[in-house]
């Protein structure tokens, strides 16, 4: 057998089938990782797993030794090993996770992208979970900024890119940032392993910010994961009628802090002064105002999505004349329609387009 | 001794003259049929001989053959029965040449000797040129819309014969039918709520636009559909003609007044096959659904449930009003002019509503709005959200238009449609939109932004510019298409 590197052990420790997270744990701290792999597999060889590593491109750190981040060496539920891409020390900036469901409104990802992007500017890595919906606009938005590396951390192993559709997100990430897991290259995206992983966010986040979630949604174990280790947690209020605000609205009601924008946070974080609010922003809306039946169709629609057909029903225009205030309305930035849905869109608000 | 009768035979919706040459001659009896038959017409054999005696005449002890011509066609079907018989009672000398010259048979006979009628009299009979047609009594009205032969209806052999022979005279046709008022298309005024699809109602009749309905279940999408037919104007002669030739080619009961003028409307359901849709089948080439509801509308309610097989098979007949149906034994072509109305759920779970709302993750949404073609989809000029009504206006909200209201708005519109040459504004060639709906300047101005910010597509900008032309002719706005128009047709 070649010489392996004591750090090849470790990765064919958390490679072997049926080996999970607390087990490697246990096992790592009672022994060095070439005694624990001869008590665990004496006859077979190492050296696959660790090529497999190297192929890739992945690198192993472990619990203890040199390089491994100190905010999880502190944790109470350490990841004893962890395979990464990209630049480990991304861990040294502030951190802030922004989190939330994927199944998101339009606002959810609005507001996600732009908190990405204005506390990204601010000086602050984002920390998120690479899934569809909130995680991947707050990733989009931070990439977008670009001042602060982005953190990304995945349930898959680092090779299975899941969800497919973030192919160009996940290198994007590895390449401005690092992408960090506990599952073993070649690991499929098991169920169980997105709690676990979403308690890797809470214990890498100096604060967590959810931006939407549903009533019961993967985000509460990202919430109940940072309550246990002290980190403050925010949330974006939304519509109290909107059912993918339902799980925010409660974290406010139970006395979370509201995070209204990028400042909310960085007050949480005690960055305060960090960040200037930009004033053209909010308060100069250059939109020439709506007038007649486009007026009328604008207070019918308010900030809940409606369909032509909603609207029809609510101001009682003649169809044709509530589509031409509808043409009037988005060709003038006021409204924005996705698929058959119609919202109005947010003065001064930064839309992330997909 | 020899003798020739002619009939014909079904092919889709044409009839194909045939000849039924019968051979009698001494030698071991017996009794074939040649001249490539299929199984329904190979057992004439049997059904012949079993009329023929309940018919109180002596099968003959010779050798019978007889050769359906010419022996390319295959032929389907009983309908040869008659020719067959009667070919029989010529060659043995039971009938005089004479009785049947100029002569041609229609019908099945039943063992009893009774003469039944066969599907598809219309173009059978169509196919005919002898001055006189004999089909059954029940089919003489089917027949006389021919207009071109005497027709002559028998209920039994043994009648054939007497009348042949000059013993009885010919039956008396059937009486007409007291004609059942056919059942009227449901009523647009039942209709409460619903302005926008009304809206899109009517602009499909008016410029026949394919309309795609999207809502949840019991939002009415079936209901609105319905109500589309009585939109149309009534068929033309030509294609109430074909109509009826499709009907009765397809063995489906005819309306009182036999020619069909009633605007087609067919709602296959989802489990439908491809041949069922598009026509063919084992037995005959029968015309499938889209044929069927030629001239009017055809409903696909749970679009997304169809084979994607199916729904891939339509796009041809919608661009060329017809459908050619190749099998081995033979190509057939269908007229397949319809109106495609489409209703289909917003997600999996049906529900839909706005982004976020539903319980139907990302992917399950994707893939649901894949079972779709994009190709398919561009097919529909009119694509309309459809929500569940208020209960305000279910409950005591004023009633809507009505059905003739609408449709004489829709007569209109179409009037101007074939002022410029087309039957209907969907058919309005590309190119000569610019001359035939010219765009008012806030129309260009709205289009203008529109392409800019690529919310269109080049091949949406024409379907766009049809749909606003049609809404322009039913607001009879004149010849220029109004920043109005264009912005509803953006819907």
């Amino acid at each position: 057998m070649r010489d392996l590197p004591s750090d090849a052990y470790a990765a064919a420790l958390a490679s072997l089938p049926a080996m999970g997270p607390r087990r490697l744990l246990r096992l790592l701290r009672a022994h060095p990782p070439e005694e624990a792999w001869a008590r665990e597999a004496p006859a077979a060889d190492p050296e696959r797993a660790w090529q497999v590593c190297t192929d890739a491109g992945i690198q192993v750190v472990v619990l203890g030794r040199d390089g491994y981040p100190p905010r999880l060496a502190d944790d109470p539920e350490p990841p004893a090993v962890l395979f990464t891409r990209g630049r480990l020390d991304c861990l040294h900036w502030p951190t802030a996770a922004i989190v939330g469901t994927r199944r998101c409104s339009r606002y959810g990802r609005d507001v996600a992208h732009e908190l990405g992007a204005d506390l990204a500017a601010a000086g602050v890595a984002v920390v998120s979970g690479l899934a569809l919906g909130i995680d991947g606009a707050a990733h989009e938005g931070a990439l977008h900024s670009g001042s602060a590396p982005p953190v990304g951390v995945v349930g898959s192993g680092l090779d299975v890119v899941y969800p497919r559709r973030h192919r160009s997100l996940w290198q994007r990430v590895a390449d401005a940032g690092v992408l960090l897991g506990e599952a073993p290259p070649g690991a499929a995206p098991e169920p169980w392993r997105f709690p676990a992983r979403n308690r890797i966010i809470a214990a890498l986040a100096d604060a967590v910010v959810v931006v939407e979630s549903h009533a019961a949604g993967g985000s509460r174990h990202t919430v109940d994961a940072a309550e246990q280790r002290d980190r403050p947690i925010l949330a974006v209020p939304g519509p109290v009628r909107s059912s993918s605000s339902a799980g925010t609205n409660e974290l406010l009601a139970q006395g979370a802090a509201p995070a209204r924008d990028a400042g909310d946070v960085l007050v949480a974080l005690s960055l305060v002064g960090a960040i200037v609010r930009d004033p053209s922003r909010r308060d100069l809306d250059r939109r020439p105002s709506p007038t007649g039946a486009a007026a009328t169709l604008l207070d019918a629609i308010g900030w809940q999505p409606a369909t032509m057909a909603d609207l029809v029903a609510r101001t009682g225009l003649s169809p044709m004349s509530a589509s031409l205030a509808v043409a009037h309305l988005q060709r003038d930035g006021w409204l924005t329609s996705r698929g058959d849905w119609l919202e109005q869109v947010v003065p001064g608000g930064r839309s992330a387009e997909r | 001794m020899i003798a020739t009768i002619p009939s014909s035979t079904l092919l889709g919706i044409d009839g194909e003259p045939v000849a039924v040459e019968v051979h009698v001659s001494t030698g071991l009896p017996g009794f074939t049929i040649v001249g490539l038959p299929d199984a329904a017409c190979r057992e004439s054999r049997d059904r012949v001989r079993a009329a023929w005696i309940s018919s109180g005449l002596k099968w003959p002890q010779q050798r019978m053959t007889v050769n359906l011509a010419p022996s390319s066609v295959r032929k389907g079907g009983a309908g040869v029965d008659l020719a067959i018989a009667v070919g029989l009672l010529v060659a043995v000398d039971e009938l005089p040449a004479e009785a049947v010259a100029g002569c041609a048979f229609l019908g099945e006979l039943g063992l009893d000797g009774s003469v039944r009628r066969v599907p598809g009299i219309v173009p059978l009979v169509d196919a005919l040129n002898e001055a006189v047609v004999v089909v059954p009594r029940s089919c003489v009205r089917e027949a006389v819309l021919v207009a071109r032969h005497g027709v002559r209806g028998v209920d039994s052999l043994t009648e054939l014969v007497q009348a042949l022979r000059g013993d009885a005279p010919w039956p008396d046709p059937p009486p007409e039918r007291t004609t059942r008022r056919p059942r009227p298309h449901p009523d647009l005024a039942d209709v409460r709520g619903h302005h926008l699809a009304r809206l899109a109602l009517e602009v499909s009749a008016a410029g026949g636009h394919h309309l795609l309905l999207v809502g949840p279940p019991g939002s009415g999408k079936t209901m609105l559909a319905r109500r589309l037919p009585g939109l149309l104007p009534p068929l033309e002669r030509d294609d109430a003609v074909q109509a009826t030739r499709i009907r009765s080619a397809a063995g489906l009961p005819l309306p009182p007044g036999v020619l069909v003028t009633e605007v087609p409307f067919r709602a296959p359901h989802h489990g439908a096959s491809m041949v069922s849709m598009i026509g063919g089948g084992t037995y005959g080439m029968r015309p499938g659904e889209i044929s069927l509801a030629h001239g009017g509308v055809l409903m696909l309610d749970e679009m997304a449930e169809f084979p994607a097989s199916v729904l891939d098979a339509l796009r041809q007949p919608l661009e060329d009003g017809a459908v050619r149906v190749c099998r081995a034994r033979g190509t057939v072509t269908f007229p397949a002019r319809f109106l495609l109305v489409g209703a289909t759920n917003p997600c999996p779970c049906g529900e839909g509503g706005p982004p976020g709302w539903c319980r139907c993750s990302e992917a399950a949404r994707a893939r649901y709005s894949r079972r779709l073609s994009g190709p398919l989809l561009d097919r529909f000029d009119l694509r309309v959200p459809v929500a569940r009504p208020d209960v305000g206006d279910l409950l005591g909200g004023p009633p809507g238009e009505s059905t003739a209201d609408v449709a004489a708005r829709v007569a209109l519109a179409r009037e101007r449609a074939h002022a410029r040459g087309v039957a209907c504004n969907a058919n309005l060639p590309a190119p000569s939109l610019d001359e035939l709906a010219p765009l008012a300047p806030a129309a260009t101005l709205l289009l203008d932004h529109v392409l800019r910010v690529g919310a269109l597509s080049a091949r949406g900008l024409h379907r766009v510019r049809r749909v606003a032309r049609t809404l322009a002719d039913l607001a009879g706005a004149g010849d220029l298409v109004d920043e109005e128009h264009i912005a509803t047709a953006l819907l």
